[in-house]
């Protein structure tokens, strides 16, 4: 057989299985087109041009709203609250995740009712967590000042004071997020051996050395994956900012998302939303990048 | 710096896995916890680590009651079955840990560790990762972890079952030459006989939580204290034939259904005194023999069987005889060639035999 002869057969079976595997790969191919890669493109494309009240394309303009966006002082605000948010839920659901598995991976009886009770907020819709935590919030009747008045302990109008509002909408949030990250670190946990802490017993490790050196480093894969899907899931956050605050008093709680929101859908400024969700884009890219960099100098995989 | 138990017992729930196991270790020994599985040997180890709390007894270390010390006051080394190994250290951080633990200063620090890798040629893989290394490397990291530290004793949980067979082989010179040089009271859990046999100044026997016999790797061979004793110990394994003693004058014999067992002086008088009035005899394999090599004088038994299975291992040949439908082993040497569906005459020489009650299942004598 020639060169050319088998060179046409190896490319025929790759045909074949081609076609073979295209129906499988077909529908969710088409689903991320349609609501992924479209809306992408379609929003670097919109970036590039003014757009009129209705939100319809007008004039290209170029860059000059992706300057607009990075150069002005309400755009580079929001970023820093983002970045606060991301921050205070991140270091919020991975820590109190962290403690409430710990907590419930010990073997007691009942146990089980626990770790129900701790990882049921996964289950709980945005919408409805919002409107409970509205009303543990309300500075007149809600249940928190309540407790914290019986404690001697003055509330605030946690939602209408611009120094608690991001702080009361960050609790919300870990609030929201700390079931799924103690389900990660307990399974996390749950893989650790055994031996391990029998052997740094005998070896004369105390419950702290235990934690730090067998604990913790074999938990790093598990905790990057929980704060990095923390950290795009706190760039991702709008329910419960439109629902509590809707990025106010004095936009202390206007993250990136809320201001494209509003720019889109209040002031009908489709082309510059559509030039910050690109940015928006561009930084979580950049950030789950850096963490997985980060990753691989300090965390272990086995 | 010996170690003690005394009494102690474990129950978890309903299952005892551990009753009035009394043992004494001397100072340099080396012993070996010798089982089948569930017999409680490691748990007799978990106690005496302090990983696992007796729920009756004492134990004693160096002549310390330790029983409610926890693993870390203890002053005891162990290596795990599956290495325990921290995976994200390198192999000097593992051999530094329990060191470290003990705020040893950095140079003597440093120092003892490097010896500790000397000594088990690990000096060039210091920097690996427990993942980069091999099985055997690996097991030598763990024992590197224990000795490096000086602990009163050695405990060590089946150390060897993860290594192949040639390399299990390897490390048991290894570990013998170790103790050798180290002189520290070890205590080795296994249920491998040939690591037992080998390793082991003395061997304690356990099964069903309960101690069978303590003794010499020879004592235990060739006089096991009981039938579960001889059955365990020996690969292939002893046989058993069970029949009423009948005395006529000096001589004492046991007619079991299968084979007729004429007794040697000694083992007449230890059934007389016994006072039995039947017996189960013991038959290593090695004991019986092909009569057309050995002829029949001075057999304590002899018997025609079939020659079911013949396995040739180069050095010995294990046959499996019928003998009126039970199969028995004999152990031939590699020239014997028996043919397989052949009859042939065996005989037994009386010396070895060994004689069981069957009512408590001790051996007699």
């Amino acid at each position: 057989m020639t060169v050319a002869a088998a060179r046409a057969r190896r490319r025929s079976r790759q045909l074949r299985q081609l076609v073979a595997a295209a129906p499988f790969v077909l529908p969710s191919l088409a689903l991320f087109c349609l609501f992924v890669f479209y809306p992408l493109l379609r929003s670097i494309w919109l970036g590039f041009h003014a757009t009129d009240p209705f939100g319809r394309r007008e004039v290209w303009v170029g860059i000059d709203q992706y300057r607009d966006v990075l150069t002005s002082s309400d755009f580079r605000h929001s970023l820093l609250v983002t970045g606060q948010f991301a921050l205070y839920t991140v270091i919020g659901s991975t820590g109190l995740g962290l403690y409430l598995a710990l907590l419930v991976h010990r073997r007691l009886p009942g146990i089980i009712l626990f770790r129900t009770v701790f990882t049921s907020t996964v289950a709980s819709s945005v919408a409805v967590s919002s409107v409970m935590w509205l009303l543990l919030l309300n500075p007149g009747v809600g249940v928190l000042n309540y407790v914290l008045g019986q404690g001697g302990v003055p509330g605030a109008n946690w939602l209408t004071d611009p120094k608690w509002a991001l702080p009361a909408i960050a609790m919300t949030t870990v609030w929201m997020n700390v079931g799924l990250a103690t389900i990660v670190i307990l399974a996390g946990l749950q893989n650790i051996p055994e031996e391990l802490y029998e052997s740094a017993r005998v070896d004369g490790a105390g419950p702290w050395s235990q934690f730090v050196h067998v604990t913790l480093p074999a938990l790093s894969p598990t905790l990057l994956f929980v704060s990095t899907v923390g950290v795009i899931f706190a760039f991702q956050s709008f329910g419960q900012i439109d629902i509590l605050t809707k990025g106010g008093p004095l936009d202390s709680t206007t993250v990136i998302v809320y201001s494209i929101y509003r720019e889109a859908f209040l002031h009908y400024n489709v082309g510059l939303a559509s030039a910050q969700a690109v940015v928006l884009f561009v930084i979580v890219l950049l950030l789950t990048l850096v963490q997985f960099v980060a990753a691989q100098r300090w965390v272990f995989y086995r | 710096m010996g170690v003690r138990f005394d009494a102690v017992s474990k129950r978890f729930g309903d299952v005892v896995a551990l009753a009035d196991f009394s043992l004494e270790v001397e100072d340099g020994e080396f012993m070996v916890l010798l089982g089948p599985s569930g017999c409680g040997k490691t748990t007799a180890l978990r106690i005496l680590a302090g990983l696992e709390e007796p729920s009756g007894g004492d134990v004693y270390i160096d002549g310390r009651d330790v029983t409610i010390l926890a693993p870390q006051d203890r002053d005891i080394a162990m290596v795990f079955q599956n290495y325990a190994l921290y995976p994200h250290m390198s192999v000097y951080d593992n051999i530094a840990f329990g060191l470290r633990m003990r705020h040893i200063p950095r140079h003597e620090l440093d120092r003892l560790v490097r010896d500790a890798a000397s000594m088990l040629g690990l000096q060039d893989l210091l920097k690996r990762k427990p993942g980069q290394l091999s099985g055997g490397q690996r097991q030598r990291v763990a024992l590197g972890r224990a000795i490096v530290r000086r602990p009163k004793a050695f405990l060590m949980d089946e150390p060897l079952s993860n290594l192949d067979a040639k390399l299990r082989a390897q490390t048991r010179i290894e570990l013998i030459r170790l103790h050798r040089t180290l002189r520290t009271t070890a205590v080795y859990v296994t249920h491998d006989q040939v690591e037992a046999m080998t390793m082991g100044q003395r061997i304690a026997v356990m099964e069903r939580g309960m101690l069978q016999q303590v003794g010499s790797p020879q004592d235990i061979y060739d006089r096991p204290a009981n039938l579960f004793v001889a059955e365990f110990i020996g690969t292939p394994s002893m046989s058993f034939f069970r029949g009423p003693l009948r005395a006529s004058g000096d001589q004492v014999a046991i007619d079991t259904p299968s084979i007729s067992f004429a007794l040697g002086p000694v083992q007449a008088a230890v059934a007389r005194t016994a006072g039995v009035g039947e017996a189960i005899v013991g038959v290593r394999p090695e004991h019986i023999e092909w009569a057309a090599t050995y002829g029949e004088r001075a057999a304590a038994a002899a018997f025609d069987a079939q020659v079911d299975v013949v396995e040739l291992l180069g050095n010995e040949i294990h046959a499996t005889l019928l003998v009126d439908s039970r199969s028995i082993v004999a152990r031939l040497d590699a020239d014997q060639l028996v043919k397989p569906g052949s009859t042939e005459r065996f005989t037994i020489a009386p010396a070895h035999l060994l004689l069981f009650d069957p009512a408590t299942g001790r051996r007699l004598g």
